[in-house]
Parts: C-alpha cells; sequence; structure tokens
C-alpha cells in the first residue's frame, strides 16, 4: 500500500463517518482532531520505501500512488509539509469545540486538508491548482453554513477560484511548452502575466479579494479564519512550487520587485481598512489581507531568508488568527453581535474571550512581544537595505492594526455593565492557552520558526 | 474520429453560441438548463475534434449529471431566474442581448487574431466555440449574482476552457477531474439554492 492512498483513504473515511457519529459534540471533535493528528504524524514519521517487519511479516509502504496515469507522491521533499498541513489543521478543527455549533467544519474541513495535503503531492505539481479548486468548494460549505442568505463572500470565492484555476492551468501549458529559458522573451512575457493574475487570484490580492470582507460581514468568523489560512497557504505552497521549478522565474527581477510592491499595497490598504472597521470579523477579514500582505513581501525578497520567513509565517498566523477568531467566536455567541457598540464593556462580562481575543489581535497585528512580531522584524531587517517602501509599509500596517485593536480594547474596557458570565473551566483553560500562546511564540519564536520552515524541504532551489 | 463530426464542426460552434446566448437571456430556468445541457453537447462535439469520441463522451455523461444536480435543486425551488438581487444592476432584456452581440463578436475578433495565445493544433472551429462559451460564461457571471445563474455561468467558462485544454492536456486523469470539478461545481450550487429557499421559508414562518 502507498502513503498517499492510506492518507486518501484515512481522510476520507474520517470525514465521511464524523458526521454520523452519535456522541457528545466534544466528542466528535476530539474524534476529528486526533484523526487529522494521526494523519500527520503518520506523514511525518512513517518510514517510506522501507521494509518494516511485523512480527513474522514484512509492510513496505511506498510513496508513490498512480491514479489514472498522474502520481500522488509523499516524500522526503514533501512529508514535512503534509504533516504539518494535518498537524495545523487538527489545531484549528479543535478550535470549533468553543468557537461555534458548526455541522460542517471538523468533516469538511479535514476534507480540505486532504485535498491541500493531496496538492502539495501531486505530480507534475502544476494540477494542485485542480486541489485547490475542490478546496475552495469545500470552502463555501463551510462559509455559508446555516446562513444561506448571506452567500454572497462564499459565491465570489466559488467564482474567483475557479476562474484561477482556468487562468494557472493556461499559464501553465505556456510555461510548459514554450520553451522559455529566459524572462526576456515574449512568451516569458505571456506566461509570466497569466502567472500573475492566476496567483493574484488564488492569493487574495486586491482587487481579488472582494470575497473576504464581504465574508467576513456574513460568515462565522471562526468558518471564515478557517478557509482563509486554508487557502492562502495553499496558493502560498503552490507560488513557491513553480519559483522553486522554473530558474526563468526565479531570475526575473520585476516579477520580485512586483510582489514587493503589492504586498506592500496589501499590508498598507488592509491595515487601513482595518482600522476602519466597526464589526469585529470584517475587521479580522481586512487583517488576514495585511498579515498575507507580509508573506508577499517575504516571496519578494527573492532571498532563501525570505522564503523561510514566508514558510515560518504562515505557520505562525494560523495559531494567531485562531486565537483571534476563537475569542470573536465566543464574544459574538454571547453578545449577538460582534460590534463595537455591542462589545462595550465586555471585557468585564467575558475576560477570558476577550483577552484571548485582543492577544489574537495584536498577534496577527505584529505588535511586539507577540507571535506575530518576530518575522516582521526579521522580514524589516532583511528588507531595509532592497526594500525601504516594503519595510516602511510592514511597520505602517502593524501601527494600523495595533491602533485598531486598542480602539476596540477600549470600547472593551469603557463601560463596566453587567456581571461576568460563568464559562467552564475547561474553556477558561483553552482560552488561556491560545493568549499564552500568542505570548509565547513571541517570546521564543525559536520554538516554532525553524520547526516550520522544514515544510520547505522540497524546495530545492528555494532553500538550499 | 468520426470525419463528419470535423466536417460539420462548424454546427457544434452556431450550437454553443445560441445555447451560450439563450441561457444568459431567458428567464425560466428550465430552458436555462436545457441549453445548459446544449453546451455540453456542443463541448463534446468540439472536444471530439481532439480526443476518441468515446473518451469525449465522457464529458456529456459529466455535463447531463451536472445538469441533472442543478434540475433537481430547480424543481424544489421553482423555475422563476432573478437576474439580479441589486437595485441598479442593469440586466434587462435589451441589456442582455446587446451584451451577448458585444461579448460574441468580441471573442470572435479575439480568437481570429489569435489573442488567445492558442496553440497551432487547436481546430478552428474548437477555438471559435471555446471563446464563445468562455466570454458568455464570463457575461453572466458579470451580470448576476443569483446562484443558478453563477452555475451557469462557471460551468460555461469551464466548458469553453476545456475545448482547447484538452488538445494541449489529453491526459484521462484531467479529464477525469475537470468532469469531477463541473459536478462539484453543480452540487455547491445546487446547496446554494436549495438552502437559500429554505432559509427564506423559515424566516417567512
Amino acid at each position: 500500500m502507498s502513503a498517499p492512498l492510506i492518507l486518501t483513504i484515512g481522510s476520507i473515511l474520517l470525514a465521511a463517518v464524523i458526521p454520523f457519529i452519535r456522541l457528545r459534540r466534544e466528542a466528535v471533535i476530539a474524534i476529528a482532531v486526533l484523526g487529522a493528528a494521526l494523519l500527520g504524524a503518520f506523514a511525518l514519521l512513517m518510514p517510506i520505501e522501507e521494509a518494516l517487519s511485523m512480527g513474522t511479516t514484512g509492510v513496505r509502504v511506498e510513496g508513490t500512488w498512480m491514479i489514472l496515469g498522474r502520481a500522488l507522491t509523499l516524500d522526503d521533499g514533501n512529508r514535512t509539509a503534509v504533516g504539518f498541513l494535518y498537524l495545523i489543521g487538527a489545531f484549528m478543527i479543535g478550535g470549533t469545540w468553543m468557537a461555534e455549533r458548526s455541522r460542517y467544519l471538523p468533516s469538511v474541513g479535514l476534507i480540505m486538508v486532504y485535498v491541500v495535503a493531496a496538492s502539495l503531492m501531486v505530480k507534475p505539481f502544476l494540477f494542485a491548482v485542480l486541489f485547490i479548486e475542490l478546496a475552495a468548494m469545500g470552502a463555501v460549505l463551510i462559509l455559508v453554513e446555516g446562513r444561506f442568505q448571506a452567500r454572497k463572500g462564499a459565491l465570489r470565492l466559488l467564482i474567483l477560484y475557479t476562474l484561477g484555476m482556468i487562468v494557472l492551468l493556461w499559464a501553465g501549458w505556456l510555461v510548459e511548452t514554450g520553451g522559455i529559458t529566459s524572462g526576456a522573451t515574449q512568451e516569458a512575457m505571456q506566461a509570466t502575466a497569466f502567472l500573475a493574475l492566476g496567483f493574484a487570484i488564488l492569493l487574495s490580492i486586491p482587487p481579488f479579494h472582494i470575497w473576504l470582507p464581504t465574508a467576513g460581514e456574513e460568515a462565522k468568523p471562526y468558518g471564515l479564519m478557517f478557509v482563509a489560512v486554508i487557502l492562502q497557504s495553499a496558493g502560498l505552497f503552490f507560488l513557491l512550487f513553480f519559483l522553486n521549478q522554473y530558474p526563468w522565474l526565479r531570475q526575473n527581477e520585476n516579477l520580485f520587485a512586483g510582489a514587493r510592491l503589492v504586498g506592500a499595497v496589501m499590508v498598507v490598504f488592509g491595515g487601513a481598512m482595518a482600522i476602519a472597521q466597526r464589526q469585529f470579523s470584517k475587521m479580522m477579514a481586512y487583517a488576514l489581507l495585511a498579515d498575507f500582505g507580509v508573506i508577499v513581501i517575504a516571496v519578494g525578497t527573492g532571498q532563501a531568508a525570505g522564503y523561510e520567513l514566508a514558510i515560518g509565517h504562515s505557520g505562525v498566523r494560523a495559531i494567531s488568527l485562531a486565537v483571534w477568531a476563537l475569542g470573536i467566536a465566543v464574544l459574538k455567541q454571547r453578545e449577538g453581535e460582534d460590534t463595537l457598540e455591542r462589545l462595550e464593556g465586555s471585557l468585564w462580562r467575558f475576560p477570558y474571550a476577550t483577552g484571548a481575543t485582543m492577544a489574537g489581535l495584536f498577534a496577527v497585528g505584529g505588535l511586539p512581544l507577540t507571535a506575530g512580531f518576530p518575522g516582521r522584524w526579521a522580514l524589516m531587517t532583511i528588507l531595509a537595505p532592497v526594500s525601504g517602501i516594503a519595510a516602511g509599509a510592514i511597520l505602517i500596517g502593524t501601527v494600523a492594526i495595533t491602533m485598531g485593536g486598542l480602539r476596540w480594547m477600549i470600547a472593551m474596557l469603557r463601560s463596566r455593565s453587567g456581571s461576568e458570565e460563568r464559562i467552564s473551566w475547561p474553556e477558561r483553560i483553552f482560552l488561556m492557552s491560545g493568549l499564552g500562546l500568542c505570548l509565547v511564540l513571541g517570546l521564543f519564536p525559536q520554538l516554532t520558526y525553524p520547526l516550520v520552515v522544514k515544510a520547505g524541504e522540497g524546495l530545492m532551489n528555494l532553500l538550499p | 474520429m468520426i470525419s463528419w463530426l470535423r466536417e460539420l464542426a462548424m454546427i457544434a460552434v452556431g450550437m454553443a453560441f445560441i445555447t451560450g446566448a439563450l441561457a444568459i437571456v431567458l428567464k425560466d430556468r428550465r430552458w436555462m438548463l436545457l441549453m445548459l445541457a446544449g453546451e455540453y453537447i456542443a463541448l463534446t462535439w468540439l472536444v471530439g475534434l481532439a480526443l476518441p469520441i468515446q473518451v469525449a463522451a465522457a464529458k456529456l455523461v459529466g455535463g447531463m449529471m451536472a445538469c441533472a444536480i442543478l434540475a433537481m435543486s430547480v424543481v424544489r425551488v421553482g423555475y422563476e431566474s432573478r437576474l439580479s438581487e441589486r437595485e441598479g444592476l442593469p440586466s434587462g432584456f435589451a441589456f442582455r442581448i446587446i451584451g451577448v452581440l458585444l461579448v460574441s463578436a468580441s471573442m470572435w475578433g479575439l480568437v481570429e487574431r489569435g489573442g488567445m495565445f492558442l496553440p497551432q493544433a487547436v481546430h478552428p472551429a474548437a477555438a471559435l466555440g471555446s471563446g464563445l462559451l468562455l466570454g458568455l460564461g464570463l457575461l453572466h457571471l458579470g451580470i448576476s449574482e443569483e446562484p443558478f445563474r453563477v452555475g451557469i455561468g462557471l460551468l460555461s467558462a469551464m466548458a469553453g476552457f476545456e475545448i482547447v485544454y484538452v488538445v494541449v492536456e489529453p491526459s484521462l486523469a484531467v479529464l477525469a477531474f475537470m468532469t469531477a470539478i463541473h459536478i462539484g461545481i453543480s452540487i455547491v450550487v445546487s446547496y446554494l439554492i436549495v438552502g437559500a429557499s429554505t432559509d427564506e421559508v423559515e424566516g417567512l414562518s
């Protein structure tokens, strides 16, 4: 049996069984988390292409699964990325225990994680975009769950990702058949233009971000966070695979300058819009945009250190965003809405949820001593001699989101009305762990960055 | 390949144009679904210019499955399609006709002048049919935000793309995957249509 086949069967079986388990909600989520974590551990630790003796019989797990002439391959180049993806998926699915009553997120979320993992394993890698499209379909189900009238953001996501898939498949064909060896030829310029358009759609770069704020208004915050993190991470790895594969793309300095500029625009635009929002989940949507702008800038450095930071930051942001979204989801559940007016004084009524929310927000914004800061600081150090504009944009984005966060914090502290609502001890521990994680990762970045960066092991040409 | 498929390929192009255009102009969802089915017949015919017809027939089967899935949701929610959910967005009959004619003429011009960067191996009829379906699908997406119409627009645009993509990537895996995506889109769109109608009913009661 092959490892990709085991991951496929395991993920599909688990996702199919979860909706039918008649146990308490906590137990069902625990099964989903445990299943995803086991699949992650399998991808990370299982010896592949080696004979294992099990008593009297020997077992050999193959690394490749052929299907209709194409291959899904789990090897040393991608197993860390696949494993981490499942583990981050398990972490985020675990948050649904407190976040919101979601019927679909544990099962559809698991399928999304599998499909994105398959996009990392498929050979030729160009077909990864087909898997990302499948993940986008799953995202629609999560975004509209229970609120079908509020479906505009989900529909926009489906439209954009389908068009993005078409553009990238076409770009891939141009690249494959053009015999391109230099970025200066007409074929290369055509292919680069298609690639830029396709990735702009996939990475939600403005103006193709329009689904995000709309979904921020309509969807449940935790579901939105899950979808955005999974889809944007898939897009990032797909982009890195492209850069890794084609030297003429890596030598195109204009492409990197463009990425830095676009990233800077994302950071400033996202930060400016975030500060102006009066609905917390919509603010999160814009902060997501600004935060991903930092990753785009990191890729735009065109240096190994920049790629490492992009990968590392994509792992850390999943944690910060999960904590923020978890806090918002709890507040929205208890208060009914997550508007600035409604959340006035919420710190006194829901101190744990408010604390987790603020810690997540400041970590996403990149405030010093929080999880988002070390990556930004390191990136600014690299950028200073290359692009002062991009470094300045990161600083502006950080200040903007932090100011926005302070505005919300003041509102949450303002009127001391109502008494503290009691929540259970496990819930307190869960929220405080999230808050603590945002601080610990800020104080000790060496705990996560070197580990997460291993996800890029297969990118031999980018990370020699 | 059956030779008459190639000789009469312009009929498939005409079919792609008529069905793609009527899918935008009409308002009754039953007729729109029939037009979508017609688009899939045209798609199969034009894909058959590059692939063995037995393989191309898989597109027809997949397309009909997508139509059937959409039909089930339409039966449940009713046949009248709203064009625009937003006030002020132009979507009248004359606007749609003019839009269809402009987009079709543009796509024709684009294909004729080689503006779509198509490979030499693509049959001229396939190129034109592809351009028309792609353009009309995008127009459909541009003028409506109603899930049913968005679904039809997406499936049309994808059908247009596939006509030329099978020439450059004729592998079975990609063919199967693309068919799965057609079915997936129709499932997601049906889910949205039925879910929204359930919400409306619950809101009224």
